[in-house]
């Protein structure tokens, strides 16, 4: 009698959508009201958007210069120029190389924060404070700091390190810590969320059975933190293959990344069918990671 | 007997242990310390030029001046651009959170047919939010016709935001005690009344965070609104023009404006709004 109570409550909240059958009616009439806003959003400004750059990436010309006719040869062309083969296979480069140093480097400073900090909470708020202002601004402070006569460049000089100015700005390293930058909460918060949850027994366990510390971390704390580690390397990993403002703004013209040639085939160029064939490519790219992610990550899951 | 004398090791070690610092923390320590400096060091760059008496960007500072902050609060241009910001992203945020309130109580209360597909559907939008979907909106626009401006970057960061606020509501609902609704019901209340008297306040800490999450998202975005802005500009968009062709400190005291109104609102609502904070850096 005494544990009734209880069971009963958490066997009605695993029977949740809870509509009385008399209302059933009433139900599917008040479900269409309720979801028609974000559907008809979604329908209108997402999808057939999305159609209209298809339909776009299949146009000879631009539709206000002279009547296009359908073609595949923006894929063509998308496909078979070194230049953008090289392109996608940089960004491809770059977001992995950002992926890999986020992950060794936010590891440790999770794992602290999880497991063994006093000031978790505070120092967690503190960390994502720069993170609440805009990714423009960031990239603005890190020309300032780079430049020719900026701080760094200064202070490696008093120290006598270098002999002169090093080019810090519009090179392949200004662009991978820019993205570093960028994208250190995406892999801090999932990497504490996970540390966090694993079983403090289970690490002493570990210990007592005479593993060390190393051992301990390998064997115990990394498998157990997986679906912290796969979620963080997916978001950093997407999340850096489109960004726009790194490339353009801290990156010089071999730099270039495919959102910011996308980009710049838009702000600068005209062309619009080819900039929608590859803006399609990397769509059906991301989509594709996505879907990936989500099957290694449900994986993941039922492993552990 | 062994069993004896390797514990006696071990407590000798211990005691050992007291009396040296413990290096491994020490070392941890340093790491967290050098990685908040890293972090930290854009920001604190920022705010040192909005004081800096040269308009150039060299180290070290010249000089204390407030005369950025006047040049900026006198460009017409740079408020004119954060007043639009503002506008996009309260009008963003109402928006997201009906629309996302609506939707999420449609996907976890609800069984139909779709809803699988619905829940996919949702979350694409967040996947491809960047490049591509701003293209796709700007030439959806240039098609049907939108003029480019305010109205068009609302109906833009809308269609890629409420998905946020859905997913940061999902979660309050589908951990929802029901029985506290069939409570109310059974003490007689009608549909309507539980709505507002126990569901609403219960998740309402999740719609002020998914608000929250949207306004900042809105106000920081850039591509969208870049593409979509038309003739005049957002705060994001503008200080891109400024980085591109004209670097003045005036951008450095508006930021640091932004950043301490930012900071004091984030340092507040996660020390006085224990829930929120939860949901939203998951401490």
């Amino acid at each position: 009698m005494g544990g009734s109570p209880l069971t009963s409550r958490t066997e009605r909240a695993d029977e949740r959508p809870r509509t009385p059958a008399r209302k059933r009616g009433r139900g599917k009439y008040k479900l269409t009201l309720i979801l028609l806003p974000g559907v008809a959003w979604l329908f209108i400004f997402y999808l057939i958007p999305t159609l209209v750059m298809f339909r776009y990436s299949l146009l000879s010309n631009m539709p206000h210069i002279a009547p296009p006719t359908f073609t595949l040869s923006n894929y063509l062309d998308a496909f078979c120029t070194t230049l953008y083969a090289k392109v996608f296979l940089r960004t491809a480069r770059f977001s992995t190389s950002v992926t890999a140093m986020l992950l060794l480097s936010c590891f440790p400073l999770a794992y602290y924060l999880a497991k063994k900090a006093r000031h978790q909470k505070e120092i967690l708020i503190l960390l994502m404070i720069p993170f609440w202002t805009s990714q423009v601004l960031r990239a603005f402070a890190w020309i300032i700091l780079l430049s020719r006569s900026g701080m760094v460049n200064v202070l490696l000089g008093r120290l006598h390190l270098i002999e002169e100015p090093l080019r810090l700005l519009y090179n392949w390293r200004a662009v991978t810590m820019g993205l570093f930058y960028s994208y250190i909460p995406y892999m801090i918060l999932p990497l504490y969320a996970a540390i966090g949850r694993v079983d403090d027994a289970l690490l002493e366990a570990s210990t007592d059975l005479g593993a060390n510390s190393w051992q301990t971390l390998w064997n115990v704390t990394i498998p157990l933190s997986l679906p912290g580690i796969v979620s963080g390397a997916a978001l950093v990993f997407v999340a850096s293959f489109t960004d726009v403002l790194s490339p353009t703004l801290l990156g010089g013209p071999s730099n270039e990344m495919i959102s910011s040639v996308i980009f710049n085939t838009f702000t600068m160029g005209s062309n619009w069918p080819l900039g929608s064939a590859l803006s399609f490519i990397l769509l059906a790219a991301l989509l594709l990671a996505a879907a990936l992610i989500m099957v290694i990550s449900s994986r993941v899951r039922y492993e552990t | 007997m062994k069993h004896r004398e390797a514990k006696k090791v071990v407590n000798s070690r211990q005691r050992f242990r007291q009396y040296i610092p413990d290096l491994n923390d020490l070392a941890h320590k340093l790491y967290v310390g050098c990685f908040l400096l890293f972090i930290f060091a854009p920001i604190v760059v920022t705010v040192l030029y909005a004081f800096n008496s040269s308009r150039y960007f060299v180290w070290p500072i010249q000089g204390f001046s407030l005369e950025w902050f006047r040049q900026a609060w006198h460009n017409r241009l740079l408020i004119e651009a954060f007043a639009n910001s503002v506008i996009i992203a309260l009008a963003t945020t109402a928006l997201c959170t009906a629309i996302g309130t609506l939707m999420s109580f449609g996907l976890v209360r609800f069984r139909f047919r779709g809803r699988g597909f619905l829940n996919i559907l949702v979350l694409l939008p967040v996947v491809t939010y960047g490049i591509v979907s701003s293209i796709s909106l700007l030439l959806f626009f240039d098609m049907v016709h939108i003029q480019r401006g305010i109205g068009a970057t609302i109906l833009g960061h809308t269609t890629f935001l409420f998905p946020f606020a859905v997913i940061i509501i999902n979660g309050r609902l589908t951990n929802f005690d029901t029985s506290l609704e069939e409570a109310a019901m059974d003490l007689g209340a009608r549909p309507v009344r539980v709505f507002f008297d126990i569901t609403l306040p219960l998740i309402m800490p999740a719609i002020v965070a998914g608000a929250l999450l949207v306004f900042t998202l809105s106000f920081d975005d850039f591509i969208l609104s870049f593409f979509l802005i038309g003739n005049t500009n957002t705060l994001p968009v503008y200080i891109f023009g400024l980085i591109r062709y004209f670097m003045t400190p005036a951008v450095n005291a508006a930021a640091t404006a932004l950043i301490g109104i930012t900071m004091i609102f984030v340092i507040l609502i996660s020390f006085f709004f224990r829930e929120i904070r939860t949901i939203w850096v998951g401490v």
